[in-house]
């Protein structure tokens, strides 16, 4: 059963708004017709005809880039303001997570706002009661619960309020780009809370930038650009689909970088992917071997290039970052195909890109850059970056 | 939708959420003089200076005749400074609060609400000294005492609907709060606070009669310092002007309140 219906939903936003009239304009607007003309006006759709479902006990990723309109559809989600079109149906008592520390006071102490942010997500005194000692271990604020918050350090504060925030027991929680709190430990803590959220069977609506935590929490998704649905369904196709097209994004603005000044001393061209026999392949298997062939040509001695070779996944991370000598590969040879061969490719299922570029010397600088996108496919999707093969093995006691 | 659905609908909302409106009205109450090393006794000393003034104008300056002036006085600025405080703020109170309403969902009624009894409750607490001055002046209450908790309840619903359409008309026109304090001003020498109801010549009398406070206040007058029922007529007047302002507030609160987070 559908928990939240999305249904052909319009935002209209004026463009104006937030700058209040001032009473004055608004008279003289209706007193002297015409004078409205003069106040520059216009709208813009914030978002655009979208509709989804979200299943009861689903986890669901909304991403896009800024202003796609995200913040704009958690905002109608959780009931602060109205579609201009369409309708949205939500079943459950939905929480947000997208205010931390609402309605603290600088003056009272982390106890007493504890219970008055408690009660403006929806929890009454006696919850608070039952679950304040978990809170508080959770914030690890310790004896510091009974001093006024403003003497908190912005850690200890976005601590207790992420606390008070991840112990409201709603059917429906929506969780907005806030798991960026605290050191790593508590970051950690945050999204095993989740991970239990997840397990009980509540649905997660959450909203990120990080492609990897949402590949990891979620297992669909949706994909908000400019205010239209670009795609919704499970999640690592349409993370496929959103990577590509913010790599293609990010091959344009890498031609503009600083570092990439390209001044035909050298240059790396027609990168492709084979097989054994050096036949061209456009898809990659999961711990096979890989080859990428290459070709150069260079103006100076290829001992003073190095060639630096990087596979980034399709969400941003590099997986493989290497750098050499090019003389150490081709001698004094200034010109022709070059190899570079992986032996086990331990890449999980997903589109990659490989940057290659060439330095001069110990410099920072590239002369040339290329970008070879590949996928690689796998029997299944695993977790993580790569299977690293751990063994384990019983240690005796001495 | 019918209208008793909607009210049970709104109703059981604001029952869901009484724990903020209480956690709000308490930290409203106490946070008001936090940090003051006086606290509370300000809300004490500011009447306690205004009657100063006022005694010493129109009771020695002035020579207005009423025995007991300073206790006179006092029975309506009480009062008054309630409704005046409560105005003050409520017109803000949409627009002091943009943190909350932009990113938490809740009946957005109960900001107006918690400002109105917050300031209930400062008058409340006030109430005891109103009581020593009483001592002092030994004036006896009498039976008609009781009828304080209904005047009470028709300023607080007078009140609460003219916060609920000032803080909707603030959101969109920050002039409201501007405009407020001279209103104000003129509407508390307008009220028989600082002069007696009977005083006021026969021919500007119907502008007494439009002023809701006027009976409220010459209420709180008749219980409180002459010990005598209020007048019936005054305050079933100012009863039905307080529900018709409390419903014209509603609805135009409830028709606008969606575009707060986006006008704010």
């Amino acid at each position: 059963m559908a928990c939240i219906e999305v249904r052909n939903v319009w935002k209209q936003f004026d463009l104006h708004a937030g700058r209040s009239r001032s009473l004055k304009e608004a008279l003289i607007e209706t007193v002297v017709p015409g004078r409205r003309q003069n106040r520059p006006s216009g709208h813009f759709w914030a978002l655009q005809d979208v509709s989804f479902d979200i299943e009861k006990g689903e986890t669901f990723a909304i991403i896009g880039s800024n202003g796609s309109g995200k913040s704009t559809l958690l905002k109608m989600l959780t009931g602060i303001s109205k579609p201009t079109r369409g309708a949205i149906g939500v079943r459950g008592r939905v929480s947000a997570l997208l205010e931390l520390g609402a309605g603290f006071h600088p003056d009272f102490t982390g106890r007493e706002n504890t219970y008055l942010n408690g009660a403006i997500l929806g929890l009454s005194r006696r919850e608070i009661d039952r679950q304040f000692d978990q809170i508080l271990a959770f914030s690890e604020l310790d004896r510091f619960i009974d001093n006024p918050v403003k003497t908190y350090s912005s850690g200890m504060y976005m601590r207790l309020a992420f606390s008070i925030a991840i112990h409201v027991d709603p059917d429906i929680l929506v969780v907005d780009e806030v798991l960026a709190v605290g050191d790593g430990a508590f970051q950690q803590k945050c999204y095993d809370q989740i991970q239990r959220f997840k397990h009980a069977g509540k649905t997660i609506v959450f909203v990120s930038h990080s492609l990897p935590t949402v590949q990891d929490l979620c297992q669909r998704a949706a994909w908000l650009d400019k205010g239209v649905l670009r795609a919704v369904g499970p999640t690592p196709q349409v993370i496929d689909f959103y990577a590509e097209q913010i790599n293609q994004t990010i091959e344009q603005q890498k031609q503009h970088l600083e570092r990439f000044l390209p001044d035909g001393r050298a240059s790396v061209q027609d990168i492709q992917a084979t097989d054994f026999g050096g036949k061209f392949v456009s898809t990659l298997r999961h711990r096979e071997p890989a080859h990428f062939r290459f070709t150069f040509e260079s103006q100076i001695s290829p001992d003073e290039i190095d060639i630096v070779t990087r596979l980034v996944r399709a969400d941003g991370i590099c997986c493989y970052d290497s750098r050499i000598p090019l003389g150490s590969i081709v001698g004094e040879r200034r010109s022709g195909r070059i190899m570079m061969q992986i032996p086990e490719l331990r890449l999980h299922e997903g589109s990659y890109v490989l940057n290659v570029c060439l330095a001069v010397g110990s410099q920072d600088r590239w002369i040339d850059e290329k970008f070879y996108n590949f996928t690689v496919e796998a029997a299944e999707r695993g977790p993580g970056v790569a299977p690293l093969e751990a063994t384990w093995l019983p240690l005796m006691e001495e | 939708m019918l209208l008793t659905t909607r009210i049970r609908t709104k109703a059981r909302e604001l029952y869901r959420y009484r724990e903020m409106f209480f956690g709000l009205v308490n930290r409203e109450v106490r946070a008001r003089y936090k940090g003051s090393a006086l606290g509370f006794l300000w809300s004490l000393l500011n009447p306690l200076m205004m009657l100063t003034v006022y005694s010493l104008i129109f009771s020695v300056y002035l020579r207005v005749n009423i025995s007991n002036y300073p206790l006179f006085v006092f029975c309506g600025l009480l009062p008054w400074t309630w409704f005046g405080t409560s105005l003050t703020n409520g017109a803000a109170a949409i627009v002091a609060n943009s943190g909350l309403i932009k990113k938490i969902y809740f009946p957005l009624e109960i900001l107006p609400l918690v400002n109105v009894t917050t300031n209930l409750v400062n008058f409340v607490l006030t109430l005891p000294v109103l009581a020593l001055f009483m001592a002092w002046f030994h004036v006896v209450p009498t039976w008609s005492l009781l009828m304080l908790p209904v005047v009470i309840g028709i300023q607080f619903v007078l009140t609460l609907g003219l916060a609920l359409i000032l803080s909707t008309a603030n959101a969109f026109f920050r002039d409201v709060e501007q405009l407020l304090g001279p209103v104000l001003l003129a509407w508390f020498y307008l009220t028989p606070v600082v002069y007696e109801a009977s005083s006021i010549p026969e021919r500007f009398r119907p502008l007494l009669l439009a002023n809701p406070m006027g009976p409220i206040i010459t209420a709180y007058q008749d219980i409180l310092f002459h010990g005598r029922l209020p007048d019936a007529r005054g305050l079933v007047t100012g009863a039905a002007t307080a529900t018709v302002l409390f419903l014209v507030g509603q609805m135009l609160f409830q028709s606008r309140k969606f575009s707060f987070a986006e006008a704010i």
